[in-house]
């Protein structure tokens, strides 16, 4: 069975893989591959969905695993390189989900993407996508999480650069990767601080050992800095604060890929990853996890409030809910996070393919060319209703059951440690949700149409458009998952899919804000009949929450029919606060970006003219020495030899003189020179 | 030695090639090219068959049992010379787990390199110049391999000047605008080092015996790296305590640094870059620069293994700096082959940070991953290279600025380039990231170069910033007109490309191959170096 399972697993994974190189391999010629590559996602689909069940009700209980070693660095003892595939409930329900996404988005996208000459590569692109996703979740080795990480930043690049040569998309591409580069820097890190403490990527080992009281160099200290180090990663792949720049930029790329990538499935990678290293986190990591999260959440919240962008509304919106899941997780509640993050996919992805079917309708994605679709294209609106009130939280959604267990948690931590940022957090940034949400909604399908050319045109599309809405619809009704309205905890879902394998928690690291000084495991019996007794509390107040929001949402757009504009005075400047997104690219800018800049070019100038300049002044001071010594050599050595040779000149111009060749001016010399001679020796 | 001498063939076959194009006129173009393409393809060949008769199990290093295709003859013998005594010089080549990498990649890239001087000009257009040209490049490949086979000190020596001989006329005369410039820097550069070189060369000569029992002086660099063969005496033996070896090592490891190029040796590179021919910067950066990290391994390591040990921190220190400041340098660049050319500096700090990661018992990380990285930024940056030549082929620009919007009109070139981009700042599943992830490891493992470490991993954040911004500076964004009728690759193209992106694929995914060969090499030079 295990086998069987790991068979199914690996082609899964390596399905899309293979679907990429069917439809980027060929040359230009065969242009329909990409409907092979849509084949292959639907056998990834329906492998992957005989997995989930085959897994749940055969093998409930266990955790499958098989590794092999890649390649081995150094003798028998030396490092080894091991590939390791990993499965629980989890991950087959998330492989599921991902398939699942997957595939509307690439059935959405034949329709969507069909005016598209490059159709090969786009849903190559897809496909590659889908490989590095799934494998991100298929395993229990943090190296290959950091791996498939990469790949799926890669692949995110590709797409958010579709359209490269529009500039915005050129920009929004580069900026994402380097974006999420600088959070996995930290992630890096944290990597090589764990492999030199444990010697292992193995994540389960890593957790036996940290439940042994083995920490990185030996001090809790230590393991918490590698798990903000670790954390710094989710961070920058799930657009938190201050890393979560890139996501609204990379809207640029194709709505299907924003609906795929940057709402269900890749901007969750973070939130899974720090779910998964969940027993790797230390009190005070959890603490601030959790305040990353729930400022992402409350500032995203505050920006989605005023964007006239449908995509960028929903982009922030997806931080938002992100920041969300990172909060879950920061209080304690791993549960709440992988929860929201699975249902969270279901209704963002469905708003952003209907905010696709609006753009491939009305060639526009300024909220003020809308106006009074509904009745234009009621399958849209419909099921975009549905969504939103699945994104605020309504009663019977499934965003209803997510949140709450968000909000219990976060108060349940507020009531045992008396630290209620964290609720107050969530509680904000669900109001501002469901106020920017039917905003939307409002704007969009309500009221007079703003631009009567984009609405004459405008109407549902085909079945391609239709089905994956009308199915992620769908997936937004409780009862798809649980008979129970009311709330998920005891169900299969909590209890059975998303519990973590081993929750083996250091003995000597104390999660007091959860469990207030109680000892035993990290869930209480305090903490669970706190939990269960602000259930009640929470329902009231959640539904407070909506009601408010949408009340003040319909009482400005409905019933004083206002359209998106700034406001006077202060209230302006707010609204442009909010509008420019806290002004933090523009803070970014002047910082970090001209910051880096101005350096590279000082390190620039420095190598030409100093570290090279030494060098050519080097070179000038021996060309002026050569020169020194060439006209030493020229006026000093070759002078000296030049006068030698003069005076030796000189002497024989007189001595020339006698040699006049007559014979008697020779005796007259020779008797002078004996007379001389004689006087000389006669006179001593 | 019965077997057939691998290589020597391997080594002087492009030698013999370059004395025969002599005789061949100018205008036979495609005789020259044709004899040197069946050249590098031979070596290809010889590489393949004796990667398949490889033991892996051999490590050499300093043990010459340890060798395989051993070829050693004494060459020059002269006897009672006043002074010295026997003045010995030995015919001496070998493989091991070392030189069998740098082998392979000379032999790939000389490929590479004849195949992209195809329709080679000089800078005057002047006809039937390709004939010195591939003459010199034949000499200048017998030179590479020579350097990387060579176990003899003055072989070694002479093969080390050798590369620099064709080198500095390939860049004078076939290269850009200001390639006399370039070539004299490039040229006397090297020679300044070379003649450190060469000094302490003379010194470990004067002071090592061919053994303890035959008082022989040899230039055979395995007898160097027994500390046992020195003249107790002499300047270089480690019981002299006023010996001059720390002087010999800076020496020698400045001769090599200027080739790696290590900071602040650095500054010819991207002069030579820019002014050479494309192939002359693909062997440059391909196999050129990696004779210095080579030789360090080579030489440096094994014969002064306590100055490595005291000086490892800052010889990682200068691989931190090369990385990072390489990084920043080529963020400054507005020209595309400068830019790679810093990229150059940048790897090459890797290299340097995983061969100085040494610890006692420790693990081969470091160093494995310092071979492998040479290895691999030697396919990479001849991508990288052969990029830069294609677009200014067409063009004759390379300002970062000069361009935009590419990717429409040659999208199999930018696929390519896509590919070369993300390997070289090391993406997961392409070469490079095998091999700094390697490095980094075995670098974080080693206690007293941790923090250098840290500072290091900034490059992996700026080589994606300045790659990227190449990659959108001249391929994305709105295309322009003046580049309409650009071709895309040609078939020639797909010839150097391919087999490059397929090594860089592969090795990403699957480095066994590599690593089998250098496992008990690299072990065994662990243990030479923290003995």
């Amino acid at each position: 069975m295990n086998t069987q399972l790991t068979i199914f697993q690996v082609l899964i994974v390596l399905l899309p893989l293979f679907g990429f190189l069917v439809a980027i391999l060929p040359p230009k010629s065969y242009k329909k591959m990409y409907i092979a590559e849509v084949g292959i996602m639907f056998i990834t689909l329906v492998l992957s969905a005989v997995l989930f069940f085959m897994k749940i009700f055969s093998l409930p209980d266990e955790t499958i695993r098989s590794t092999f070693t890649l390649f081995t660095v150094g003798g028998s003892d030396g490092f080894n390189f091991i590939v390791d595939l990993t499965m629980d409930n989890m991950t087959v329900a998330l492989l599921f989900m991902v398939s699942l996404i997957s595939f509307l988005v690439h059935f959405f996208s034949l329709e969507y993407m069909s005016h598209e000459p490059l159709k090969n590569r786009y849903f190559g692109y897809l496909g590659l996508f889908t490989f590095s996703m799934l494998g991100l979740l298929s395993t229990g080795s943090i190296i290959f999480i950091y791996i498939f990480w990469e790949l799926v930043g890669l692949s995110s690049y590709l797409l958010i650069g579709f359209w490269g040569f529009k500039d915005e998309a050129a920009s929004a591409c580069s900026k994402a990767f380097i974006t999420n580069r600088v959070g996995d820097f930290g992630f890096f890190l944290g990597i090589l601080m764990l492999f030199i403490t444990y010697n292992s990527f193995d994540l389960f080992f890593i957790f036996d050992q940290i439940g042994a009281g083995k920490f990185p160099l030996g001090s809790e200290m230590w393991l918490t800095v590698t798990g903000l180090l670790l954390f710094a990663g989710a961070v920058g792949k799930s657009a938190q604060f201050p890393l979560h720049v890139w996501l609204p930029d990379a809207m640029a790329g194709p709505t299907p890929v924003s609906a795929l990538i940057h709402a269900a499935t890749m901007v969750a990678a973070g939130v899974y990853m720090i779910v998964r290293l969940f027993p790797l986190f230390t009190e005070t990591s959890f603490l601030i996890i959790g305040f990353i999260g729930g400022f992402s959440a409350l500032m995203a919240a505050t920006i989605a409030l005023t964007q006239i962008d449908i995509k960028k509304i929903l982009a922030y919106s997806t931080v938002s809910q992100l920041g969300l899941m990172v909060l879950a997780v920061g209080v304690g509640a791993y549960h709440a996070a992988i929860i929201h993050l699975l249902f969270h996919a279901f209704f963002k992805a469905g708003l952003f393919l209907g905010s696709g079917a609006i753009i491939h309708a009305t060639h526009s994605q300024d909220i003020n060319d809308m106006g009074g679709l509904r009745k234009k294209m009621p399958v849209t609106f419909y099921t975009t209703v549905i969504y939103s009130l699945a994104l605020v939280g309504f009663p019977l959604t499934i965003g209803f059951l997510s949140k709450e267990m968000i909000l219990t948690s976060s108060i349940t931590l507020g009531s045992l440690s008396g630290n209620y940022i964290y609720f107050i957090f969530a509680v904000l940034t669900s109001t501002l949700t469901s106020f920017y949400i039917f905003r939307y909604v409002f704007l969009i399908f309500f009221g007079e149409p703003r631009n009567h050319h984009a609405y004459e045109h405008a109407h549902d599309f085909n079945i391609f458009i239709k089905l994956p809405l009308i199915v992620l619809a769908a997936l937004c009704f409780f009862f798809i998952f649980t008979f129970n309205p009311i709330t998920l905890h005891g169900t299969w879902l909590t209890d059975l899919i998303f519990r973590l394998p081993k929750i083996l928690l250091p003995d000597n690291v104390t999660y007091s804000f959860l469990t207030n000084g109680a000892e035993g495991s990290i869930y209480s019996e305090v903490y669970a009949h706190t939990m269960h007794a602000s259930e009640i509390v929470v329902t009231i107040i959640s539904l407070l929450i909506i009601s408010g929001g949408i009340g003040t949402a319909w009482y400005m757009y409905m019933k004083k029919k206002l359209v998106p504009k700034v406001p006077e005075g202060f209230l302006g400047k707010a609204y442009m606060f909010s509008q420019k997104a806290w002004y933090i690219n523009e803070l970014y800018d002047v910082t970090v970006i001209k910051g880096t800049m101005l350096f590279a070019t000082l390190m620039t100038i420095i190598d030409k003219y100093l570290v090279d300049g030494i060098i050519n002044l080097g070179a000038k001071i021996t060309m002026i020495l050569g020169r020194f010594s060439a006209g030493f050599d020229k006026y000093v050595v070759d002078g000296f030899v030049n006068l030698v040779a003069w005076i030796n000149g000189l002497i024989s111009m007189i001595l020339r003189k006698f040699q006049t060749g007559k014979v008697q001016t020779y005796l007259t010399l020779v008797m002078v020179f004996i007379v001389f001679f004689v006087m000389y020796i006669f006179s001593n | 030695m019965s077997q057939f001498p691998y290589l020597s063939v391997l080594t002087f076959l492009p030698l013999i090639a370059a004395l025969a194009l002599i005789f061949v006129p100018a205008e036979k173009k495609n005789s020259i090219r044709y004899t040197a393409l069946g050249v590098v393809i031979i070596q290809v060949l010889i590489t393949v068959v004796m990667w398949m008769n490889f033991n892996f199990s051999l490590a050499g290093i300093n043990d010459i049992n340890g060798y395989q295709f051993i070829e050693k003859f004494d060459w020059i013998v002269l006897t009672g010379i006043p002074l010295i005594g026997t003045f010995k010089i030995e015919y001496f080549l070998g493989l091991d787990g070392l030189s069998m990498p740098m082998v392979i990649l000379s032999s790939i890239i000389a490929f590479i390199a004849v195949i992209s001087s195809w329709n080679i000009e000089d800078s005057t257009h002047k006809p039937n110049s390709s004939k010195g040209y591939f003459i010199l490049l034949m000499i200048l490949n017998t030179g590479t391999l020579g350097v990387f086979l060579a176990l003899d000190f003055f072989m070694f020596y002479i093969f080390w000047e050798l590369v620099l001989l064709p080198m500095y006329f390939l860049i004078g005369i076939w290269g850009g605008p200001r390639r006399e410039y370039a070539a004299i820097k490039f040229f006397i550069y090297t020679l300044a080092g070379s003649v450190l070189i060469l000094l302490a060369i003379i010194g470990l000569y004067l002071s090592a015996y061919e053994s303890p029992e035959f008082k022989v002086h040899t230039f055979n660099m395995l007898n160097m790296m027994d500390a046992a063969n020195f003249k107790p005496d002499s300047v270089m033996s480690v019981l002299n305590p006023g010996n001059f070896r720390f002087l010999a090592f800076l020496g020698l490891f400045i001769g090599f640094a200027i080739k790696i190029p290590l900071f602040p040796f650095h500054t010819w590179l991207p002069d030579a870059h820019v002014e050479a021919p494309t192939p002359i910067s693909v062997v440059l950066a391909g196999v050129l620069l990696k004779m210095g990290g080579y030789a360090i391994l080579r030489i440096i390591y094994p014969i002064f293994p306590e100055q490595v040990q005291e000086w490892m921190w800052w010889i990682a220190c200068l691989g931190m700096i090369n990385i990072v400041y390489g990084a920043y340098c080529a963020l400054g660049q507005k020209d595309f082959k400068k830019l790679i050319a810093y990229s150059s500096v940048s790897h090459m700090g890797f290299v340097v940070l995983g061969i100085a990661a040494l610890a006692k018992g420790g693990s081969t990380l470091g160093l494995t991953g310092g071979v492998l990285q040479m290895f691999n930024h030697g396919t990479v940056t001849a991508m990288l290279f052969l990029i830069v030549g294609v677009i200014y082929e067409r063009t004759h620009k390379r300002g970062l600025d000069d361009f935009g919007g590419l990717s429409v009109q040659m999208p199999m070139y930018t696929g390519i380039v896509t590919l070369a981009f993300f390997a070289a700042f090391g993406l997961p599943g392409l070469s490079s990231f095998v091999s700094e992830l390697m490095i980094f490891i075995g670098a974080f493992s080693t206690e007293s170069i941790r923090t250098l470490t840290i500072i290091s991993a900034i490059g992996i954040v700026m080589g994606a910033v300045y790659m990227l911004r190449a990659l959108q500076k001249i391929f994305l964004g709105k295309p322009r007109e003046e580049y309409n009728d650009l071709k895309d690759l040609t078939l020639r193209e797909y010839i150097m490309f391919v087999p490059l992106a397929i090594i860089v694929i592969i090795f990403g995914i699957y480095p066994t191959p590599m690593l089998e060969i250098m496992n008990s090499s690299m072990t065994t030079l662990l243990d030479a170096v923290m003995k």
